[in-house]
């Protein structure tokens, strides 16, 4: 039987390297106001004359780029480590409620203090991280299984969209807010917005490099694990706080940015295959790379307006997604 | 090596393992026999840690619970029954197995690389290196995962149902590969197995397990010699002479 064909790691480095190089280019030279490359890198070595464009690329369009690339990066890296350490084709950060919890503490902070736009990140962070926490008291307390996790995170996530519709249904200034957090944007993101939650999500992706040996082993259950020399639980418990931190971190800034998580995991191991080891950076690169792209269509194809990036990302992602469903039996199988 | 001391198992109430307790042979083959549901996987559970239990369960005189997870993994190599269908390439998967002896970064040395050379020569998977776990047939995975535990290069071997899934042929292979594991390196090896006549033919000791506890503890002679075998499985014994060959059958 022939062997399904992955690239080389490298080669595909090379590849995904190259066109982050392109796209990061790309994402300059065009958005509402469109500039040479001639113009760009003027405006990029400080020549006079070219203020506007300077304060367009470093105040702007650097900023989103960064905040585009961050995103695509942590919320790949948070599917990669669920799918792996669930051994589940479908798990992404909203399988263990994650984004349910930030957008419960969003809206209670929009319902309490309807002017404090300044703490809504602080808020997603806070309930992102908080509910996943929760998850892992509940599950850990009921055997700490992979099973019970997602359980866990399922509960959570239809009480908490509970409560967002009763608190949305209460005020209809919550409700237009939160909807706006709710698709995900990048607009009008601040350099100072995303310097925390970058570091944050650069030192999760350091952490699960250095881990992706164990995870590897992991993914292939918890009996095989554990004969490896693996601590099961204490493993899986910290794949779940890295994979948390890392969504979380770019929730705080970019709302809840759907499909990343689900649909990057996946084009990865049909590029580079099922070890993890490759699956992280290859991911991170591929993240950041259709994060970008997406930011890119949206400020650009309907231009002088602009769709938010979480839109375009459902649209690709919801087709992606029933394919997913068509062909189930693509995923590895791990024992419980 | 490896002394299992009172061992006792419950489930919601229910007993599954109750006042085990057996010895290995070092260098020696023992076989782990017992009817469906006679807790054979349950005690392997134990070994690997998976499994809260009563009583002791000794690796050289050292508690297990005593022995970090990595030491325990390199003095006890596990091939399970379930074997996942991983997308890991053959190699990579057989790599896994050197997971106990990488440093954080988990980077493969030379002598790692060799370690996996030589498990997959010796289970004979290098023909199909390249192929991912989830396109072998039932057998070639056994064969893999096995590498994957040879790899991992311990003087204790658990083996459960190694046999399953594999023809005939292939069948006497590993049999002769696992008492070469005993025989030529060294290795201790703990097998479970459903043929009773593979049992015999293969193993120096075995270990029956019925009604929750250990039954008979000792080696294949005393075993046959005290009829146990017929006792607790409700068997009987044939021999087959074939010119100066001698084979003992059950049925």
């Amino acid at each position: 039987m022939r062997n399904e064909t992955f690239l080389r790691p490298v080669r595909l480095y090379g590849i995904l390297a190259g066109c982050l190089g392109i796209t990061t280019v790309l994402s300059l030279l065009f958005g509402s106001a469109v500039f040479s490359p001639r113009e760009l890198w003027r405006a990029f070595v400080g020549e006079p004359g070219y203020e506007t464009c300077r304060f367009i690329l470093f105040s702007l369009r650097f900023p989103r780029l960064f905040a585009a690339c961050i995103a695509g990066v942590g919320l790949s890296l948070s599917g990669v480590l669920l799918q792996n350490i669930m051994g589940n084709p479908l798990a992404s950060p909203n399988t263990i409620g994650v984004n349910a919890g930030a957008g419960l503490t969003v809206v209670l902070a929009l319902t309490v203090f309807p002017t404090a736009i300044l703490l809504l990140p602080f808020a997603a962070f806070s309930g992102a991280f908080g509910t996943s926490l929760f998850i892992l008291a509940v599950s850990r307390k009921a055997g700490g299984g992979k099973g019970t996790v997602v359980l866990a995170g399922v509960a959570c996530t239809t009480l908490f969209q509970a409560l967002i519709s009763f608190l949305s249904t209460l005020d209809t200034d919550v409700l237009s807010l939160y909807t706006s957090f709710s698709i995900g944007s990048l607009q009008g993101v601040t350099t100072e917005q995303i310097l925390l939650p970058g570091a944050l999500v650069l030192l999760c992706l350091a952490a699960a490099l250095l881990l992706s040996g164990r995870i590897a082993v992991l993914s292939l259950g918890d009996g095989i694990a554990a004969s490896l020399g693996v601590r099961v639980t204490r493993m899986r418990t910290v794949c779940l706080l890295l994979a948390s931190m890392s969504a979380a971190a770019v929730i705080s800034y970019a709302g809840l940015l759907g499909f990343v998580g689900l649909v990057v995991p996946h084009m990865t191991r049909k590029l580079i295959g099922h070890d993890v080891r490759h699956q992280l950076g290859v991911s991170a690169l591929l993240g950041a790379l259709l994060v970008m792209l997406a930011d890119l269509a949206g400020r650009v194809l309907f231009s002088p307006s602009e769709i938010s990036v979480g839109i375009l990302m459902s649209l690709i992602g919801a087709p992606f997604f029933f394919i997913l469903l068509l062909k189930r039996k693509e995923f590895p199988d791990a024992d419980h | 090596m490896l002394t299992i001391d009172n061992l006792g198992v419950s489930h919601g109430g229910k007993v599954v393992l109750r006042e085990v307790s057996f010895s290995l042979r070092p260098g020696k083959i023992t076989v782990l026999l017992g009817k469906n549901g006679a807790g054979k996987s349950t005690l392997f559970r134990c070994i690997n840690g998976l499994q809260p239990h009563t009583g002791q369960i000794l690796l050289n005189g050292t508690p297990l619970a005593h022995i970090p997870p990595v030491m325990r993994a390199r003095q006890i190599g596990i091939l399970p029954q379930i074997l996942p269908s991983t997308g890991f390439t053959v190699r990579a998967l057989v790599s896994l197995g050197r997971n106990p002896y990488l440093g954080t970064a988990g980077r493969l040395s030379a002598a790692d690389r060799s370690a996996v050379e030589n498990a997959m020569a010796l289970a004979q998977v290098q023909p199909y290196g390249d192929r991912t776990v989830d396109t072998l047939s039932g057998g070639e995975k056994q064969r893999a995962y096995l590498a994957m535990v040879l790899a991992q290069d311990t003087p204790l071997l658990l083996l459960d149902e190694p046999t399953s899934y594999l023809d005939t042929d292939t069948r006497w292979h590993l049999l002769k590969l696992l008492r070469e594991l005993a025989d030529v390196h060294g290795k201790t090896l703990f097998v479970i197995l459903h043929d009773l006549t593979e049992a015999v033919e293969l193993a120096d000791d075995a270990v029956i397990l019925a009604d929750g506890t250990s039954v008979f503890c000792g080696s294949v002679r005393e075993c046959l010699i005290q009829d146990a075998l017929e006792k607790w499985f409700g068997v009987e014994r044939f021999f087959c002479t074939n010119g100066d060959m001698n084979r003992i059958f059950f049925r």
